[in-house]
């Protein structure tokens, strides 16, 4: 039998996928889901609001105007009109843009790095040290998240850092848990006993080689934790342990007028209002992303 | 079973201790001389302070005071409200019969909408009917439960009324009403008209993550293989969905509710102080501006009880019904 | 000299008993032995996707009799899998297509069955046993429920009396203990056992056909042969015929009667086993076997893959499939599709232009 002539290999055969074209993929993913896309333009907008605040509203939030109390909305410059007290709603609705988007992702992210941290040192070296954390984290979870987020915010006191600092703490335990029961199944794949056989330090295995692998999870739960941070923050500023007026919080704003309710309807709905908008569009996205890196929907 | 459930139970007592030994040192951390905020008004006045402060305690060291205070939820008494002297747990004990109504009838709507929803739209994935469900479960976790209360308020208590809306639409939107029951749980009389919006009010956030959770182990179920040799036997649709398909896909539907007790409970605390429902979500939340700690604290602890035997029995029923968990995996010989 | 499939032509009708049952060794027994129960004519099925129509199956036709043993051999993406899928009707309509041939069943054309007609035959007089039991066996019921299924569907047995008779199963098909083990849960056994499980759940209503979807890829290799066994004995005791879909060649020589081979959706080589191993007339083929490692052979001798790799079927080449790969290849196997056409024996095809004029080595004596 004559030898066979050994094909050389082809290009292709050796371009292995690289990390750009996995992001790109996953936008091309991405783009293809209208809500994902709605929402995503939708923050954009916010944050171009937030930015142009002092460009795009005559008034100061803060200001009292006690001549122009209770105006429905679109009476001259009010276009939201005026609370009881004289407020131009519509500026502190706008501002109200920059306190959420501020709440909402520093508490995603530092919960979320926080939350990474213990889950990858609580799953990747297991024994003792899982133990601990994770009885602490079940300790934590076992308190319902309002009355852990009023003690704290009871012990570190009212106002916005107050609130942002509280919500971080409180939050990163469930990314804990996730991200641990992704290091667990990780962690007895073959690149992992592969990266140890060739000497790697343990750090250096869990966060430059299992996490990049873990991250789908926690994209898509940073994404969501956005909008729960801000309705969280809304929820103690309604309940009148958040933010202090006159922080203009959505929240606390909803809780001001929640009594004119009747005459005025405008002045809870605007602010609600927005609250639905910002979250529900981080939620699109959030649904979004699941579904553009899940690896079963990619073919 | 059994050696799952001691077990289960032991590491149940120890994330309790845990938790509320976290809850007294926040609670005890809390800036401000308890004593002054106790004594609100009348804090300038020395025999006052002095008698606050022995009766609670407040002198003694840190690890005395926690131990006592140990000793008391073991006991369970709760203390005495700061306020106006009245035994906490007569307040738990008549705020919880409201919560625990109206939490009821909650969990009851989140099961029954939230499911069948789920499976509707994943029986009919992809159709128009599945597109309205997933965009109005996205919509109803993305508002507030409090503007949602709100806005139940606006359409059926006040546009009614106003004549916005026809009359009939008129539902009561303040307090409990009458507080009649049959059998504890069953509204009697004019009762469900007060029940009815806060408790789909509390259902909803639930609900809508409960259809998306059952929708999507729905479809998962419905690649698995086991559904395809089902079919490859000769079993009808109806068969092989209902048969194997829906008890593998409930299951974590059904731990997801049980473990729903603590979002409940989370969310109770702004839908009874939206409808002024006399229950202990709005009794904790009257009490954060009063500074009233031993209600608070008291009424957190029943709930941290509370919310321990819900995860409980979540796990036990998980364990029930998925063999995998309950049998351990173990392989045979061979 | 043109024979065609159909030509034994009993079609349904008049029971045989059983027929010669052409039973473990390779060549024994040939086709066309007892009665003809299933006539695949010229299969095509293809998948609508988002990048277009991909042709899965393409022109596939063979005969199974009562007692046959028909292999389907082919690598991934070949169509073997699909084209029994298709026939059993479990292949989800879009994006699945059938868009030609004819399965006929005892005479009926299961492709035109409806729905509740075909799960009257499914479980009945075909059955199906999968690759992964694991996965294929529903968790949260027990085994002898899964296996007391079947029976109580069709043959309205009591949950009782379904229990015994799967008890029965059990023994049946090698598994210790069987009346404590019929109410243990799939994850309880090993793979091997489990699998012991599905074959008993495939002929408890003692079905005519039993497809068996690479029943032992999942398996450790000790643990193959043995299942292998099982189901071969298995077989003789209900008089079944088998169709047995794998890509390990190996697997094939000891059990087999007949083997089609198939690449990228078409069938490139079908006749007897002996035929194809030692009289081989496609290259592909003649490469399959080429490729076996082999156990007496020089520890030194390099192994012999076909050199590049099966096409994606989105891109099938034109002409033949397997032109690229192929070192006999000439112009015309570019351009023309070659159709299966006789060998040397009757039922001895291969899709080669140059089928008769190769002399192609095959499996070693």
């Amino acid at each position: 039998m004559s030898m066979v002539p050994v094909q050389p290999l082809g290009d292709a055969d050796l371009a292995a996928p690289s990390d750009q074209a996995f992001w790109r993929d996953t936008w091309r993913h991405f783009r293809r889901n209208r809500l994902a896309v709605v929402g995503l333009a939708i923050i954009v907008v916010l944050v171009v609001l937030a930015i142009l605040a002092p460009v795009i509203t005559r008034y100061d939030y803060a200001a009292i105007d006690t001549e122009s109390r209770n105006l429905p909305p679109f009476s001259g410059d009010h276009w939201f009109g005026t609370d009881n007290i004289g407020h131009d709603v519509f500026s502190q609705v706008i501002y109200g843009i920059r306190v959420s988007l501020l709440v909402g992702f520093l508490v995603a992210i530092f919960s979320t790095v926080l939350g990474v941290i213990f889950g990858a040192l609580s799953g990747y070296l297991g024994g003792l040290v899982d133990a601990a954390i994770m009885r602490v984290v079940d300790m934590f979870l076992a308190i319902p998240y309002i009355i852990l987020t009023v003690a704290l915010v009871g012990v570190i006191g009212r106002g916005l850092s107050a609130v942002i600092i509280a919500l971080i703490v409180s939050g990163w335990f469930v990314v804990a848990r996730v991200v641990r029961a992704s290091f667990l199944q990780l962690k007895e794949q073959e690149f992992v006993q592969a990266a140890r056989a060739l000497g790697y330090g343990r750090l250096r295995i869990m966060f430059r080689h299992i996490l990049p692998n873990a991250l789908q999870p926690v994209i898509v739960y940073a994404t969501l934790a956005i909008g729960g941070a801000i309705l969280a923050e809304a929820a103690l500023s309604f309940l009148a342990i958040g933010v202090l007026p006159p922080t203009p919080s959505w929240g606390l704003l909803v809780a001001e007028n929640k009594g004119l309710l009747a005459s005025q309807p405008h002045l809870v709905f605007f602010p609600g209002g927005a609250i639905f908008i910002t979250v529900l569009a981080f939620v699109f996205i959030g649904d979004g992303l699941r579904d553009a890196l899940d690896p079963r929907l990619r073919s | 079973m059994t050696s799952y459930l001691i077990r289960r139970i032991l590491q149940l007592l120890l994330v309790l201790w845990g938790a509320l030994t976290i809850i007294f040192f926040l609670f005890f951390a809390l800036p401000g001389d308890p004593a002054e905020l106790l004594l609100g008004s009348e804090k300038a006045n020395p025999v006052a302070q002095q008698l606050v402060a022995e009766r609670y305690g407040l002198n003694d060291p840190i690890l005395v005071q926690y131990g006592n205070f140990l000793g008391r939820v073991v006991t369970f008494d709760l203390g005495e409200s700061f306020k106006d002297r009245t035994s906490v747990n007569e307040v738990l004990a008549r705020t919880a019969q409201a919560s625990l109504r109206l939490g009821f009838w909650a969990i009851m709507f989140e099961v029954v909408i939230g499911i069948a929803t789920g499976i509707y739209s994943a029986v009919r994935k992809y159709s128009f009917g599945d597109a309205l469900v997933t965009v109005s479960t996205a919509a109803v976790s993305a508002i507030p439960v409090y503007v949602l209360g709100l806005f139940f308020q606006q359409t059926f208590g006040v546009l009614p009324n106003q004549g916005g809306l026809p009359s009939w639409l008129q539902l009561p939107t303040n307090g409990i009403g009458p507080d009649t029951w049959f059998l504890f749980f069953i509204p009697t009389g004019e009762q469900w008209k007060y029940l009815i919006l806060p408790a789909i009010t509390l259902a909803s956030v639930s609900t809508a993550i409960v259809a998306r959770i059952t929708r999507t182990t729905m479809l998962e179920v419905e690649k698995a293989d086991y559904m395809r040799t089902a079919r490859a036997k000769g079993l009808n649709e109806r068969q092989v969905l209902v048969g194997h398909g829906l008890r593998n896909a409930l299951i974590p539907v059904v731990t997801l509710i049980a473990i729903d007790v603590g979002t409940v409970i989370g969310v109770a605390v702004l839908t009874e102080t939206v409808f002024n429902w006399p229950g202990i979500g709005s009794r904790i939340a009257r009490a954060i501006p009063q500074r009233d700690f031993a209600v608070i604290l008291g009424l957190s602890i029943a709930v941290i009880l509370l919310y321990a035997v819900a995860n409980l029995v979540a796990d036990l029923m998980y364990a029930w019904l998925d063999p995998r968990v309950r049998l351990g995996g173990k392989v045979a010989e061979r | 000299m043109v024979a065609s499939g159909m030509d034994k032509g009993m079609t349904g009708g008049g029971t045989t008993g059983s027929g010669t049952t052409g039973s473990g060794t390779g060549g024994g027994g040939t086709t066309g032995s007892g009665e003809l129960l299933l006539s695949v004519q010229d299969l095509q099925v293809s998948f609508a996707t988002a990048a277009g129509k991909v042709s899965a199956v393409n022109g596939v036709s063979f005969d199974v009799h009562r007692g046959d043993v028909l292999a389907i051999v082919g690598e991934s993406g070949s169509g073997k899998s699909v084209s029994m899928l298709a026939l059993m009707g479990l292949l989800p309509k879009p994006p699945a297509v059938i868009d030609g041939g004819q399965a006929l069943w005892k005479g009926r054309d299961l492709l035109s069955l409806r729905e509740r007609e075909m799960q009257r035959l499914r479980g009945k007089e075909i059955s199906m046993i999968f690759q992964d039991p694991l996965s294929a066996l529903n968790p949260v019921h027990r085994v002898g429920r899964q296996i007391g299924e079947v029976m109580r569907i069709h043959e309205g047995l009591s949950k009782r009396q379904a229990l015994r008779r799967a008890v029965e199963l059990l023994d049946l098909v090698g598994i210790p203990q069987p009346s404590r083990r019929v109410n243990a849960y799939p994850h309880e056994f090993s793979g091997g056992m489990r699998q012991r499980v599905m074959i008993a759940m495939a002929i408890a209503c003692q079905p005519d056909l039993v497809i068996a979807d690479e029943p032992t890829t999942a398996l450790d290799v000790t643990v193959q042969a043995q299942v292998l066994e099982v189901l071969m004995s298995i077989k003789d005791e209900i008089d079944s015929a088998i169709v047995l879909i794998t890509h390990d060649l190996g697997v094939v020589a000891g059990l087999a009667d007949s083997v089609l081979v198939m690449y990228a959706g078409s069938p490139v080589e079908r006749g007897t086993v002996d035929e194809v191993y030692y009289r081989t007339a496609h290259p592909y083929t003649e490469g399959l076997l080429a490729s076996l490692p082999r156990m007496d052979a020089d520890g030194r001798a390099e192994l012999t893959p076909i050199p590049g790799s099966p096409p994606s079927l989105m891109h099938i080449p034109s002409g033949c499939p397997f032109h690229p790969r192929c070192r006999y290849a000439q112009d015309v196997c570019k351009d023309d599709f070659p159709e299966l056409r006789w060998v040397t024996a009757a039922r001895h095809r291969a899709a080669c232009h140059f089928a008769e004029d190769l002399s192609l080595v095959g499996a070693e004596q």
